[in-house]
């Protein structure tokens, strides 16, 4: 106890100098660095912290030490989170490299590919986007057809994919693929990294959603020649990689606390207390619905308390990816009831709730929708029979 | 503070477990009903969870107990849902030791606390509208040259049919201040009345004329008096949680035990995704469930300041939760779900008249609100 207190003295006195005063407070959608060749810092507080973070592989405070990680315990980087947290401070990079990619070299890379790929992650100058769904490929994401062909020491990858996060924004993408078109679906797929984005035979174009945003887009191949090196795991066992990732993913996306200001704090702003008497109706609905995501958040922190004692959620992370999506989608929806008119007005004050809401409907669909992630909780928690 | 339990909580936990499920409960529970027996319900496995020391599980070592904290005694709660035990721990061992805790009047601590540990029933008697209305006391106590007399009508006495002391709130008739009084429940003046409720446990009124009592009937007598109710209710909604939280996962293994055998239409039931969805959905409201439970019990461990938010978060959420849950069980098990032979719906009642208990969902969602200051 006395160890975990006196890293946490450190943490806290290394954070308090280090954290520069403008990567502290709520974040906001543009506070988010990316990083990667290709990318801008918003501000140069923004670029110190991320040198700084990164210096001490806080970006990735997990990951051993030799690869640039922090090499910290689960107890350690719970006390990091608690710290960062306090002074609400920003996270340093937000990374699929560090999210998904890493886990997945961790576990299934070669020591070379270790060594080459993830300390350029840890000091976010390489963005990493994920090629998984495809346009006949969704739900039934084992049905995936984009085709890489072993030729010599080369896969040839020609084929599509769609709803890559950030894909146009890229520098490389980890992708499924199918190298052997012969074989039971799950049994044909390799875990493949194409790591140059800007290699010939390779094109990103961003899509555009209801809510207007950019955040994914299409990638397509054709005829993309990478080395045989580049290829994770066993030949034709890229399934294994991209269950494993899913968990990964699912935690994710469940885990994403957009804006933790409450529905009750926004309806008391809004409306005033006393509009809100008189709507006794919408009260009920504000105050329900508030219970259900304060009920939600003791299942996260529970969660993150086992996570920390070393104990992964496995296929209920499902579960935490079910429920916080669904909840989010009832909160913007409702936060928009409660600014009326103001809140569908998009050049109005207000105008952005709408967004939040439309924008919080892909995540109910992305990386298994709700549907997907009940079957995975009937078949792999419950265990209950079929197909 | 994390929601994880420790190694000692987790011992205590097992052993619960084990004596619960080892106490045949669900049969006994349905001879003693069928015969009637509302003493022998009310009291339950009160021996067993005496001669465990599970009545002191929250008394201090001082006074006799173990001592342990909330995270502890809401395994015992838990334990006695799943299992559908009964015995007055809610009512002895958890609400009226923690009034006796909070009062400031060691004579009374150091006469009762230790005679609880070692398996006294004592209830609180502070019902009186059929609706949880704590404040609302009608119930009237006179002062006169130091002697005090209490009249007034209580209902939904917890165990009030087997109980040797009740602990009464009434309003001075002097200056209208709420006191909490010491009763023992043969005394001169008092009635009790004894019904049965769909849970097939007691539903008891207590019927106080003019009982006689002196300053040593007096637990407390200025404005805390309040505040040990307070007190005293948040534990009992925490462990009615954590009693339906038992009680719907009790159901839902069942149901999805059910789910892989049940054969209909040349397959397992389990394998329609229908129903798939439905279990999946269940499961997922209980892994709320149980996390709202382990948080309102830290929370009123570490943090006094937030206890009545977290209270009325985790009565009003599991218990929409298992009224859900136990009702898709019965629902789930199609026919043999509704006949009173099958247990499934054994586990219904008992989770309904727990939500009932000590303020229902609205309630609960009312005075979050009022916490949120909406």
């Amino acid at each position: 106890m006395s160890d975990g207190d006196s890293f946490r003295t450190e943490v806290r006195s290394w954070l308090e100098y280090n954290c520069p005063i403008e990567k502290r407070g709520p974040m906001n959608e543009t506070d988010h660095c990316f990083g990667g060749r290709r990318w801008r810092f918003k501000d140069d507080a923004q670029r110190l912290w991320l040198e700084r973070m990164s210096s001490r592989g806080w970006t990735a405070p997990e990951w051993p030490r030799q690869y640039g990680g922090g090499g910290l315990s689960p107890v350690e980087a719970q006390v990091l989170r608690e710290e960062m947290s306090r002074i609400q401070a920003h996270s340093p990079l937000t990374s699929l490299g560090i999210w998904m990619l890493g886990p997945a070299l961790l576990r299934f890379g070669t020591e070379e590919q270790k060594q080459k790929y993830l300390p350029p992650i840890v000091r976010g100058e390489v963005r990493w986007c994920q090629g998984y769904s495809e346009p006949n490929a969704g739900s039934d994401l084992v049905s995936l057809q984009t085709r890489a062909e072993l030729i010599g020491e080369e896969f040839v990858i020609n084929g599509a994919k769609i709803w890559t996060s950030y894909g146009h924004l890229s520098d490389a993408i980890f992708c499924l693929v199918r190298t052997d078109p012969s074989k039971p679906r799950h049994e044909g797929i390799s875990f493949l990294l194409i790591d140059d984005m800007t290699v010939p035979g390779v094109v990103a174009s961003p899509l555009k959603l209801l809510s207007g945003a950019e955040h994914f887009s299409q990638v397509f191949f054709d005829d993309v020649h990478v080395s045989h090196d580049n290829l994770v795991g066993v030949l034709n066992r890229g399934w294994d990689v991209a269950k494993y990732l899913l968990l990964f993913e699912r935690a994710m996306i469940g885990g994403r606390t957009a804006d933790t200001t409450r529905l009750p704090a926004i309806a008391v702003k809004h409306m005033g207390r006393d509009a809100l008497r008189a709507e006794p109706m919408l009260r009920a609905k504000i105050i329900e619905l508030d219970m259900e995501l304060a009920a939600f958040e003791a299942m996260v922190e529970r969660y993150d308390d086992e996570a920390a004692a070393g104990i992964m959620p496995g296929a209920k992370s499902s579960m935490l990816k079910y429920w916080a999506t669904e909840l989010a989608v009832r909160r913007h929806e409702l936060t928009v009831s409660v600014m009326g008119i103001d809140g569908i007005n998009l050049d109005g004050d207000s105008g952005k709730v709408a967004l939040n809401w439309l924008a919080a409907l892909p995540n109910r669909i992305g990386g298994g929708t709700s549907e997907i992630q009940l079957n995975v909780i009937a078949k792999r928690v419950l265990e209950l029979p079929g197909a | 503070m994390s929601l994880l339990i420790d190694d000692d909580t987790r011992m205590l936990r097992d052993s619960a477990q084990r004596f619960f499920a080892g106490s045949d409960s669900v049969r006994s529970l349905r001879r003693l009903r069928d015969s009637r027996d509302l003493t022998g319900i009310a009291h339950g496995t009160w021996n067993g969870i005496v001669e465990l020391g599970l009545s002191g599980v929250l008394i201090p070592e001082q006074f006799g107990g173990s001592g342990l904290d909330t995270m502890a005694s809401i395994q015992i709660s838990e334990m006695m849902g799943a299992s559908l035990a009964t015995g007055p721990f809610l009512s002895s061992a958890v609400m009226s030791s923690t009034i006796l805790l909070a009062c400031n009047n060691d004579r009374i601590k150091n006469d009762i606390l230790p005679a609880i540990a070692s398996g006294s029933i004592v209830t609180l008697a502070s019902e009186e509208t059929s609706r949880h209305n704590p404040l609302s006391i009608s119930a009237t106590v006179g002062n006169q040259n130091g002697r005090y007399v209490l009249s007034g009508n209580k209902i939904a006495v917890i165990d009030g049919n087997i109980a040797e002391k009740l602990i009464v709130p009434a309003k001075s008739t002097d200056n209208g201040q709420v006191l909490l009084l010491l009763v023992n429940s043969d005394a001169n003046g008092i009635v009790t009345k004894v019904g049965m409720g769909i849970d097939s446990h007691p539903v008891v009124e207590i019927a106080f004329s003019n009982v006689a009592l002196g300053p040593e009937n007096v637990i407390s007598d200025d404005e805390r008096s309040i505040d040990y109710l307070d007190k005293a209710f948040d534990i009992g909604r925490i462990h009615l949680a954590a009693e339906m939280l038992g009680a719907a996962q009790e159901a839902f293994d069942r149901t999805v035990d059910y789910l892989k055998t049940r054969v209909q239409f040349g397959r397992k039931i389990g394998e329609f995704q229908a129903l798939q969805h439905r279990a999946a959905l269940l499961f997922g409201e209980l892994e709320i469930a149980r996390s709202l439970v382990l948080k309102s019990a830290s929370i009123y461990d570490t943090d006094q300041a937030r206890s009545a938010e977290f209270a009325s978060l985790a009565k009003a959420r599991v218990g929409e939760i298992a009224k859900h849950v136990t009702t898709e069980a019965v629902q789930l098990h199609g026919g043999i779900g509704v006949t009173d032979d099958f247990d499934i719906g054994l586990f219904l009642k008992r989770v309904k008249v727990a939500s009932e208990r000590l303020g229902d969902t609205s309630f609960h969602a009312e005075r979050y609100a009022g916490l949120q200051g909406l």
